[in-house]
């Protein structure tokens, strides 16, 4: 048994639902033809080296798996009469090249797709590390003034006299 | 006065750790011209062992449009 890896090219305007179609179908016909598969890993959209179809975008789908090989060809000839399937290329593997799957195929193309609406995350992450911040901000003082007010309570009456002179004195001066 | 040797050592001899592999296809990029031309190992200072994977490695890269086969200057 040898290890092979195929990429493929999906086109790049199919949404959530029909890429995890497409991946299925692949894997199907791919166990229809005597392998196992080890990895399927999604790259996301894009942009091509070129153009196919008259596509300038693609969506890089990578998937390892386990064959003795003999049924390939067959499984290649299936990939080229899938019309959604812009381009596609297998090569053996050493098994040291194998990757591990750690993300669920849901999870990877849900993975993606935020990705493209990153920015607007990010505005969102700030916004609530800001309020986390305010909130803190407002937790201090509200724990100090107690404690300062308790200190005040304890101080003679003599020590606080001079403070309002003093505060007086300086009101006279900006006069 | 010493003498300072010019020769450039091969990047892939040196760091084993780097793998030559068509799906690293942006690290591939550093040893194309702007054009898309596999620049000369003699160049790069790659080996000629290196150099044969390097190859390989570029080319089916272009197969999967990870990389272009040219590149016009004009429209870059």
């Amino acid at each position: 048994m040898n290890y092979y890896e195929t990429l493929y090219i999906v086109h790049s305007a199919l949404e959530a639902g029909r890429l995890k179609d497409i991946v299925l179908t692949v894997e199907k016909s791919l166990k229809e033809n005597d392998g196992e598969v080890v990895a399927t890993e999604i790259w996301g959209k894009k942009k091509l080296g070129y153009y196919i179809d008259k596509q300038k975008y693609g969506t890089y789908i990578l998937i390892q798996f386990k064959s003795d090989g003999t049924k390939n060809n067959n499984f290649n000839i299936q990939m080229e009469h899938n019309p959604s399937i812009l381009a596609y290329m297998t090569v053996k593997i050493e098994e040291d090249g194998i990757r591990q799957q750690t993300e669920d195929l849901d999870t990877q193309i849900a993975g993606k797709e935020t990705k493209t609406s990153h920015a607007s995350h990010h505005v969102v992450e700030k916004s609530s590390t800001e309020e986390e911040a305010t909130t803190k901000v407002e937790e201090t003082p509200a724990e100090e003034t107690p404690v300062e007010v308790e200190e005040s309570k304890e101080k003679p009456v003599a020590e606080e006299s001079p403070s309002e002179t003093e505060v007086a004195s300086e009101e006279k001066v900006e006069e | 006065m010493a003498f300072i040797s010019n020769r450039k050592v091969c990047v892939f001899c040196e760091n084993n750790e780097i793998a030559i592999d068509y799906k690293e296809y942006k690290y591939l990029r550093k040893f194309l011209t702007e054009t898309g031309k596999i620049i000369p190992g003699h160049v790069t200072g790659v080996c000629a062992k290196h150099q044969r994977r390097l190859t390989n490695a570029v080319k089916r890269a272009r197969n999967i449009a990870l990389l272009p086969y040219t590149v016009d200057p004009r429209n870059t």
